[in-house]
């Protein structure tokens, strides 16, 4: 397994995680607030950060792991690698264009902040899952653009 | 699983009458990973023409010793 792969199975165990922590902190809350005093702004941002921070430092980590065990430097991902990673941001980006429609319409019939938010939220979760579960797919079967 | 492409490859043969070179080893010389070379031999992956040519070149053969491609009839 590739660096490149593992950082991708990483990505795929964390961001739902991190997802999941969120929603278990404000779903709650939906419960006696109503819904437009629910404080979900902080945990959001907490989430977001984990996710960032944890695929930034699981990225690095997986490299030095790889270079440990290959006793190589860790090179640059190689064509294959390029062509998959691209694949499966191509997906994310599709996911997040449709999901912008959505949002608009949100938006435009004047719903809660909350549920704007948390569908934005959403979408970058789903994208990223999504786009995940392709590029290992591609790695580890046939790879078809 | 299906395969990604009708060519085949004798990159395996290949590898085998130069010193029973490695896959590590063909990954090294042409700038890929193992993986990928597993990938292409195993006819999961189609490699770009760039690439194509670097796996010929490594073996000292014309590209079409590599990789075949069936006539329309088969």
């Amino acid at each position: 397994m590739t660096h490149n792969e593992q950082s991708t199975w990483w990505t795929l165990f964390l961001i739902p995680l991190a997802a999941l922590g969120y929603f278990a902190v404000v779903l709650p809350r939906l419960a006696d607030t109503p819904v437009s005093a629910v404080s979900w702004q902080v945990p959001m941002i907490v989430a977001i950060g984990v996710g960032i921070v944890g695929v930034i430092l699981g990225t690095i980590l997986s490299a030095i792991i790889s270079a440990v065990r290959t006793r190589e430097e860790p090179g640059a991902p190689d064509i294959r690698e390029k062509r998959i990673e691209r694949y499966g941001e191509g997906l994310s980006a599709i996911i997040a264009a449709i999901g912008a429609a959505g949002v608009l319409a949100l938006a435009m019939l004047g719903v809660e902040q909350f549920w704007i938010g948390n569908a934005v939220f959403l979408l970058g979760v789903a994208g990223a899952i999504v786009g995940s579960i392709a590029k290992i797919r591609a790695y580890r079967g046939v790879f078809r653009e | 699983m299906n395969r990604a492409t009708l060519a085949t490859n004798r990159i395996r043969a290949l590898r085998f009458a130069n010193d029973e070179m490695t896959q590590a080893e063909l990954g090294r010389r042409i700038g890929v990973t193992r993986q990928t070379v597993m990938a292409i031999e195993l006819g999961r992956y189609s490699p770009t023409l760039d690439l194509a040519f670097q796996i010929a070149r490594a073996f000292g053969v014309p590209l079409e010793e590599v990789f075949q491609y069936p006539d329309e009839t088969d």
